[in-house]
Protein backbone atom coordinates (compact mmCIF):
# COMPACT_ATOMS: atom_id res chain seq x y z
CA UNK A 1 0.00 0.00 0.00
CA UNK A 2 1.16 3.50 -0.77
CA UNK A 3 -0.56 5.15 2.21
CA UNK A 4 1.25 5.02 5.54
CA UNK A 5 0.56 4.91 9.28
CA UNK A 6 2.18 7.73 11.26
CA UNK A 7 0.73 6.61 14.56
CA UNK A 8 -1.63 3.73 15.38
CA UNK A 9 -3.54 3.50 18.66
CA UNK A 10 -3.27 0.07 20.28
CA UNK A 11 -6.87 -1.26 20.36
CA UNK A 12 -6.18 -2.91 23.73
CA UNK A 13 -5.78 0.51 25.31
CA UNK A 14 -9.15 1.84 24.12
CA UNK A 15 -11.54 2.40 27.04
CA UNK A 16 -15.02 0.88 26.81
CA UNK A 17 -17.76 -0.23 29.19
CA UNK A 18 -17.07 -3.90 29.85
CA UNK A 19 -20.03 -4.83 32.05
CA UNK A 20 -23.46 -4.93 30.45
CA UNK A 21 -26.81 -5.80 32.01
CA UNK A 22 -29.12 -7.68 29.66
CA UNK A 23 -32.79 -8.24 30.41
CA UNK A 24 -35.80 -9.73 28.72
CA UNK A 25 -38.29 -7.19 30.05
CA UNK A 26 -41.93 -8.03 30.87
CA UNK A 27 -43.02 -5.66 28.07
CA UNK A 28 -40.85 -7.48 25.55
CA UNK A 29 -42.17 -10.86 26.71
CA UNK A 30 -45.76 -9.61 26.51
CA UNK A 31 -45.16 -8.44 22.95
CA UNK A 32 -43.78 -11.85 22.01
CA UNK A 33 -46.69 -13.65 23.65
CA UNK A 34 -49.01 -11.58 21.48
CA UNK A 35 -47.52 -13.18 18.40
CA UNK A 36 -48.94 -16.45 19.74
CA UNK A 37 -52.35 -15.16 20.63
CA UNK A 38 -53.04 -12.46 18.06
CA UNK A 39 -54.93 -14.85 15.76
CA UNK A 40 -57.37 -15.35 18.63
CA UNK A 41 -57.78 -11.69 19.66
CA UNK A 42 -61.22 -10.21 20.12
CA UNK A 43 -62.47 -6.65 19.74
CA UNK A 44 -65.49 -5.31 21.58
CA UNK A 45 -67.17 -2.00 22.33
CA UNK A 46 -66.47 -0.59 25.81
CA UNK A 47 -68.00 2.24 27.81
CA UNK A 48 -64.96 3.72 29.55
CA UNK A 49 -61.58 4.38 27.99
CA UNK A 50 -58.40 2.62 29.10
CA UNK A 51 -54.87 2.73 27.74
CA UNK A 52 -54.72 0.79 24.47
CA UNK A 53 -58.39 1.32 23.56
CA UNK A 54 -59.30 2.81 20.20
CA UNK A 55 -61.50 5.87 20.63
CA UNK A 56 -63.40 7.81 18.03
CA UNK A 57 -63.26 11.43 19.17
CA UNK A 58 -64.78 14.71 18.18
CA UNK A 59 -62.37 17.56 18.89
CA UNK A 60 -62.92 21.30 18.97
CA UNK A 61 -60.16 23.83 19.51
CA UNK A 62 -58.58 26.97 18.16
CA UNK A 63 -55.66 24.80 17.00
CA UNK A 64 -56.28 23.24 13.56
CA UNK A 65 -54.84 19.88 14.61
CA UNK A 66 -57.55 19.59 17.28
CA UNK A 67 -60.48 20.63 15.13
CA UNK A 68 -61.89 17.36 13.83
CA UNK A 69 -65.41 15.99 13.81
CA UNK A 70 -64.25 12.39 13.90
CA UNK A 71 -60.78 11.04 14.53
CA UNK A 72 -59.55 7.57 15.49
CA UNK A 73 -57.02 7.61 18.32
CA UNK A 74 -55.40 4.78 20.25
CA UNK A 75 -55.28 5.86 23.89
CA UNK A 76 -51.62 6.12 24.83
CA UNK A 77 -50.56 4.96 21.36
CA UNK A 78 -48.48 8.10 20.90
CA UNK A 79 -49.31 8.66 17.24
CA UNK A 80 -51.78 11.53 17.55
CA UNK A 81 -50.76 13.75 20.46
CA UNK A 82 -49.07 12.26 23.50
CA UNK A 83 -50.31 14.95 25.88
CA UNK A 84 -53.92 14.75 24.78
CA UNK A 85 -53.86 10.96 24.69
CA UNK A 86 -52.65 10.88 28.29
CA UNK A 87 -55.87 12.65 29.38
CA UNK A 88 -58.32 10.23 27.74
CA UNK A 89 -58.25 7.22 30.10
CA UNK A 90 -61.19 7.14 32.52
CA UNK A 91 -63.56 9.12 30.32
CA UNK A 92 -66.77 7.49 29.13
CA UNK A 93 -68.42 7.19 25.75
CA UNK A 94 -70.77 10.16 25.29
CA UNK A 95 -68.83 12.34 27.70
CA UNK A 96 -67.57 15.80 26.73
CA UNK A 97 -64.64 17.29 28.62
CA UNK A 98 -61.85 19.80 28.22
CA UNK A 99 -58.30 18.55 27.74
CA UNK A 100 -55.19 20.59 27.00
CA UNK A 101 -52.24 20.21 24.69
CA UNK A 102 -49.27 22.57 24.87
CA UNK A 103 -51.48 24.91 26.89
CA UNK A 104 -54.29 24.95 24.28
CA UNK A 105 -57.73 23.86 25.52
CA UNK A 106 -59.40 21.14 23.46
CA UNK A 107 -63.05 20.15 23.84
CA UNK A 108 -63.17 16.38 23.53
CA UNK A 109 -66.28 14.27 22.99
CA UNK A 110 -65.84 10.50 23.16
CA UNK A 111 -68.06 9.14 20.41
CA UNK A 112 -67.21 5.45 20.73
CA UNK A 113 -64.58 3.12 22.12
CA UNK A 114 -63.29 -0.34 21.21
CA UNK A 115 -60.97 -2.66 23.10
CA UNK A 116 -58.89 -5.53 21.74
CA UNK A 117 -58.19 -8.36 24.15
CA UNK A 118 -55.79 -11.24 23.79
CA UNK A 119 -56.43 -14.64 25.36
CA UNK A 120 -54.00 -16.40 27.66
CA UNK A 121 -51.56 -18.39 25.54
CA UNK A 122 -51.96 -22.14 25.49
CA UNK A 123 -49.71 -25.04 24.54
CA UNK A 124 -51.92 -25.59 21.46
CA UNK A 125 -51.25 -22.03 20.31
CA UNK A 126 -47.52 -22.60 20.75
CA UNK A 127 -47.69 -25.78 18.67
CA UNK A 128 -49.62 -23.97 15.93
CA UNK A 129 -47.13 -21.10 15.95
CA UNK A 130 -44.14 -23.47 15.90
CA UNK A 131 -45.61 -25.27 12.89
CA UNK A 132 -45.48 -21.99 10.94
CA UNK A 133 -42.15 -20.67 12.26
CA UNK A 134 -39.26 -23.05 11.74
CA UNK A 135 -37.06 -21.29 14.29
CA UNK A 136 -39.55 -22.52 16.93
CA UNK A 137 -39.50 -26.14 15.73
CA UNK A 138 -39.73 -28.49 18.70
CA UNK A 139 -41.14 -25.82 21.02
CA UNK A 140 -44.46 -27.23 22.21
CA UNK A 141 -45.38 -25.55 25.48
CA UNK A 142 -45.91 -22.00 26.70
CA UNK A 143 -43.10 -22.48 29.22
CA UNK A 144 -40.72 -23.64 26.48
CA UNK A 145 -41.81 -20.73 24.26
CA UNK A 146 -41.10 -18.22 27.04
CA UNK A 147 -37.72 -19.79 27.72
CA UNK A 148 -36.77 -19.63 24.04
CA UNK A 149 -37.97 -16.03 23.75
CA UNK A 150 -35.93 -15.09 26.82
CA UNK A 151 -32.80 -16.91 25.62
CA UNK A 152 -33.07 -15.40 22.14
CA UNK A 153 -33.60 -11.93 23.55
CA UNK A 154 -30.57 -12.16 25.85
CA UNK A 155 -28.43 -13.43 22.96
CA UNK A 156 -29.67 -10.56 20.79
CA UNK A 157 -28.84 -7.99 23.47
CA UNK A 158 -25.41 -9.51 24.14
CA UNK A 159 -24.61 -9.54 20.42
CA UNK A 160 -25.83 -6.00 20.02
CA UNK A 161 -23.77 -4.78 22.99
CA UNK A 162 -20.69 -6.51 21.64
CA UNK A 163 -21.20 -5.12 18.17
CA UNK A 164 -21.66 -1.59 19.57
CA UNK A 165 -18.35 -1.87 21.39
CA UNK A 166 -16.60 -3.38 18.40
CA UNK A 167 -17.72 -0.40 16.34
CA UNK A 168 -16.77 2.05 19.08
CA UNK A 169 -13.29 0.58 19.49
CA UNK A 170 -12.70 0.60 15.73
CA UNK A 171 -13.93 4.20 15.52
CA UNK A 172 -11.67 5.20 18.40
CA UNK A 173 -8.59 3.56 16.92
CA UNK A 174 -9.12 5.04 13.47
CA UNK A 175 -10.02 8.55 14.63
CA UNK A 176 -7.23 8.79 17.22
CA UNK A 177 -4.55 7.37 14.95
CA UNK A 178 -2.69 9.36 12.31
CA UNK A 179 -2.46 8.27 8.65
CA UNK A 180 -0.74 9.67 5.62
CA UNK A 181 -3.13 8.98 2.73
CA UNK A 182 -1.56 8.65 -0.70
CA UNK A 183 -3.52 10.78 -3.19
CA UNK A 184 -3.20 8.26 -6.00
CA UNK A 185 -4.41 5.41 -3.82
CA UNK A 186 -7.39 7.45 -2.62
CA UNK A 187 -8.22 8.40 -6.24
CA UNK A 188 -8.03 4.75 -7.38
CA UNK A 189 -10.36 3.57 -4.64
CA UNK A 190 -12.76 6.45 -5.22
CA UNK A 191 -12.94 5.58 -8.91
CA UNK A 192 -13.73 1.97 -8.02
CA UNK A 193 -16.36 3.16 -5.54
CA UNK A 194 -18.01 5.37 -8.17
CA UNK A 195 -18.09 2.43 -10.58
CA UNK A 196 -19.99 0.40 -7.98
CA UNK A 197 -22.42 3.26 -7.42
CA UNK A 198 -22.98 3.64 -11.18
CA UNK A 199 -23.54 -0.12 -11.60
CA UNK A 200 -26.05 -0.09 -8.73
CA UNK A 201 -27.95 2.81 -10.28
CA UNK A 202 -27.83 1.26 -13.74
CA UNK A 203 -29.84 -1.68 -12.41
CA UNK A 204 -32.77 0.69 -11.97
CA UNK A 205 -32.07 2.51 -15.25
CA UNK A 206 -30.62 5.65 -13.61
CA UNK A 207 -27.36 7.54 -13.84
CA UNK A 208 -25.69 9.52 -11.06
CA UNK A 209 -25.92 12.75 -13.04
CA UNK A 210 -29.67 12.61 -13.52
CA UNK A 211 -30.62 11.81 -9.91
CA UNK A 212 -32.85 14.39 -8.24
CA UNK A 213 -32.04 15.61 -4.72
CA UNK A 214 -34.80 13.33 -3.35
CA UNK A 215 -33.45 10.32 -5.21
CA UNK A 216 -29.93 11.06 -3.93
CA UNK A 217 -31.29 11.26 -0.41
CA UNK A 218 -33.12 7.98 -0.84
CA UNK A 219 -30.11 6.17 -2.31
CA UNK A 220 -27.25 7.66 -0.30
CA UNK A 221 -28.75 9.64 2.58
CA UNK A 222 -27.16 12.73 1.01
CA UNK A 223 -28.80 15.28 -1.26
CA UNK A 224 -26.01 16.93 -3.30
CA UNK A 225 -23.19 15.57 -5.52
CA UNK A 226 -20.69 17.63 -3.50
CA UNK A 227 -21.78 16.00 -0.23
CA UNK A 228 -21.64 12.59 -1.92
CA UNK A 229 -18.08 13.31 -3.07
CA UNK A 230 -17.08 14.25 0.49
CA UNK A 231 -18.77 11.15 1.92
CA UNK A 232 -17.11 8.83 -0.57
CA UNK A 233 -13.70 10.39 0.16
CA UNK A 234 -14.32 9.86 3.88
CA UNK A 235 -15.35 6.24 3.36
CA UNK A 236 -12.39 5.53 1.09
CA UNK A 237 -9.92 7.01 3.57
CA UNK A 238 -11.59 4.98 6.30
CA UNK A 239 -11.22 1.76 4.28
CA UNK A 240 -7.55 2.54 3.60
CA UNK A 241 -7.00 3.19 7.32
CA UNK A 242 -8.66 -0.14 8.14
CA UNK A 243 -6.42 -1.91 5.65
CA UNK A 244 -3.31 -0.22 7.03
CA UNK A 245 -4.30 -1.41 10.49
CA UNK A 246 -4.78 -4.99 9.24
CA UNK A 247 -1.51 -4.90 7.30
CA UNK A 248 0.31 -3.75 10.45
CA UNK A 249 -1.01 -6.81 12.29
CA UNK A 250 -1.19 -9.54 9.62
CA UNK A 251 0.74 -8.22 6.62
CA UNK A 252 -2.46 -8.38 4.50
CA UNK A 253 -5.39 -6.11 3.63
CA UNK A 254 -8.95 -7.16 4.45
CA UNK A 255 -9.52 -8.32 0.87
CA UNK A 256 -6.34 -10.41 0.90
CA UNK A 257 -7.31 -12.23 4.08
CA UNK A 258 -9.11 -15.52 3.65
CA UNK A 259 -11.09 -15.31 6.88
CA UNK A 260 -13.11 -12.55 8.58
CA UNK A 261 -10.41 -9.91 9.15
CA UNK A 262 -11.82 -8.43 12.37
CA UNK A 263 -12.08 -11.72 14.22
CA UNK A 264 -9.16 -10.68 16.44
CA UNK A 265 -11.14 -7.65 17.61
CA UNK A 266 -14.35 -9.68 18.09
CA UNK A 267 -12.42 -12.20 20.17
CA UNK A 268 -10.71 -9.50 22.21
CA UNK A 269 -13.95 -7.65 23.03
CA UNK A 270 -15.87 -10.87 23.66
CA UNK A 271 -13.16 -11.93 26.08
CA UNK A 272 -13.23 -8.62 27.92
CA UNK A 273 -17.02 -8.32 28.37
CA UNK A 274 -19.09 -9.42 31.33
CA UNK A 275 -22.85 -9.80 31.16
CA UNK A 276 -25.27 -9.53 34.04
CA UNK A 277 -28.56 -11.26 33.24
CA UNK A 278 -31.66 -9.88 34.89
CA UNK B 1 -56.47 -5.97 9.51
CA UNK B 2 -53.61 -7.57 7.60
CA UNK B 3 -54.55 -8.70 4.11
CA UNK B 4 -52.41 -10.36 1.46
CA UNK B 5 -52.89 -8.76 -1.94
CA UNK B 6 -52.98 -10.36 -5.37
CA UNK B 7 -52.36 -8.69 -8.71
CA UNK B 8 -56.13 -8.70 -9.16
CA UNK B 9 -57.37 -7.17 -5.89
CA UNK B 10 -54.64 -4.62 -5.10
CA UNK B 11 -56.58 -1.49 -6.09
CA UNK B 12 -59.64 -2.62 -4.17
CA UNK B 13 -57.57 -3.05 -1.00
CA UNK B 14 -56.00 0.42 -1.02
CA UNK B 15 -58.99 2.58 -1.91
CA UNK B 16 -60.36 3.37 1.56
CA UNK B 17 -58.95 4.89 4.75
CA UNK B 18 -55.31 4.74 5.77
CA UNK B 19 -53.52 1.75 4.29
CA UNK B 20 -49.92 0.64 4.68
CA UNK B 21 -48.72 -1.45 1.74
CA UNK B 22 -45.68 -3.64 2.34
CA UNK B 23 -43.99 -5.05 -0.76
CA UNK B 24 -41.96 -7.84 0.78
CA UNK B 25 -39.91 -10.94 0.02
CA UNK B 26 -40.10 -14.19 1.94
CA UNK B 27 -36.37 -14.40 2.63
CA UNK B 28 -35.63 -10.70 3.19
CA UNK B 29 -34.46 -10.05 6.77
CA UNK B 30 -35.55 -6.37 7.04
CA UNK B 31 -38.96 -7.50 5.69
CA UNK B 32 -39.26 -9.88 8.63
CA UNK B 33 -38.42 -7.07 11.04
CA UNK B 34 -41.07 -4.89 9.43
CA UNK B 35 -43.57 -7.77 9.52
CA UNK B 36 -43.36 -7.85 13.33
CA UNK B 37 -43.88 -4.10 13.53
CA UNK B 38 -46.86 -4.35 11.20
CA UNK B 39 -48.40 -6.99 13.46
CA UNK B 40 -47.99 -4.61 16.40
CA UNK B 41 -49.56 -1.80 14.39
CA UNK B 42 -52.44 -4.09 13.51
CA UNK B 43 -52.96 -4.91 17.19
CA UNK B 44 -52.64 -1.36 18.53
CA UNK B 45 -54.02 0.70 15.64
CA UNK B 46 -56.69 -1.51 14.07
CA UNK B 47 -58.07 1.47 12.13
CA UNK B 48 -54.98 1.22 9.91
CA UNK B 49 -55.33 -1.39 7.18
CA UNK B 50 -52.23 -3.31 6.24
CA UNK B 51 -51.78 -4.85 2.82
CA UNK B 52 -48.88 -7.20 2.21
CA UNK B 53 -47.68 -7.79 -1.33
CA UNK B 54 -45.35 -10.73 -1.88
CA UNK B 55 -43.18 -9.53 -4.78
CA UNK B 56 -42.86 -13.09 -6.11
CA UNK B 57 -46.58 -13.76 -6.01
CA UNK B 58 -47.58 -10.35 -7.44
CA UNK B 59 -45.15 -9.68 -10.30
CA UNK B 60 -47.46 -7.32 -12.21
CA UNK B 61 -48.13 -5.06 -9.24
CA UNK B 62 -44.47 -5.10 -8.21
CA UNK B 63 -43.43 -4.15 -11.73
CA UNK B 64 -46.05 -1.42 -11.93
CA UNK B 65 -44.66 0.15 -8.75
CA UNK B 66 -41.07 -0.39 -9.93
CA UNK B 67 -40.15 -2.25 -6.78
CA UNK B 68 -36.35 -2.52 -6.83
CA UNK B 69 -35.59 -2.75 -3.12
CA UNK B 70 -37.61 -4.39 -0.36
CA UNK B 71 -39.36 -3.78 1.85
CA UNK B 72 -40.96 -1.10 -0.29
CA UNK B 73 -43.58 0.70 1.76
CA UNK B 74 -46.47 2.80 0.46
CA UNK B 75 -48.82 4.76 2.69
CA UNK B 76 -52.26 5.45 1.22
CA UNK B 77 -54.86 7.87 2.48
CA UNK B 78 -58.32 7.58 0.93
CA UNK B 79 -57.00 5.88 -2.18
CA UNK B 80 -54.09 8.23 -2.82
CA UNK B 81 -50.40 7.62 -2.13
CA UNK B 82 -49.50 9.86 0.81
CA UNK B 83 -45.93 8.67 1.40
CA UNK B 84 -43.40 6.15 0.10
CA UNK B 85 -40.34 4.70 1.82
CA UNK B 86 -37.87 2.11 0.59
CA UNK B 87 -36.30 -0.05 3.27
CA UNK B 88 -36.98 -0.44 6.97
CA UNK B 89 -34.62 1.27 9.40
CA UNK B 90 -36.34 1.15 12.74
CA UNK B 91 -39.78 1.10 14.32
CA UNK B 92 -39.71 4.73 15.48
CA UNK B 93 -39.06 6.11 11.99
CA UNK B 94 -41.88 3.96 10.62
CA UNK B 95 -44.29 5.06 13.37
CA UNK B 96 -43.39 8.73 12.82
CA UNK B 97 -44.27 8.34 9.16
CA UNK B 98 -47.53 6.58 10.01
CA UNK B 99 -48.44 9.36 12.46
CA UNK B 100 -47.79 11.96 9.76
CA UNK B 101 -50.02 10.15 7.27
CA UNK B 102 -52.80 9.54 9.79
CA UNK B 103 -53.05 12.97 11.33
CA UNK B 104 -51.48 15.67 9.17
Amino acid sequence: MKSRINHLVDYRTVPFERTVTVECTPDYMEGQLRHLTRNFKKTQAVKTLEKGDVAVLSLQSTAEKFNRSSVYVTVGGGLFDTELESQLAGHAVGETFTATSAGTPVTVTVKSAMRTTFPEPTDEMVAAYAAEHEEFAGVNTVAAYKEKVRADRLTELRTSAMYDRLQAVMDYVLTHSDFDFDEEEVAERKAAYYEEVKAMLAESGKTLEELTADEMLQNFGISTPEDLEREITKQVEWSIAEDLWLVSLFGKTGEEMETYPWKFLDDYIRGEMKYIEK
Amino acid sequence: MITYATDENYEELVKDGVVVVDFFGKTCVPCKMLAKVLEEVDDEFPFVNIVKVDVDDCPQTSERFEVNGIPDIYFYKDGKIAAHDVGFGNKQTFMDRLSEVLYS
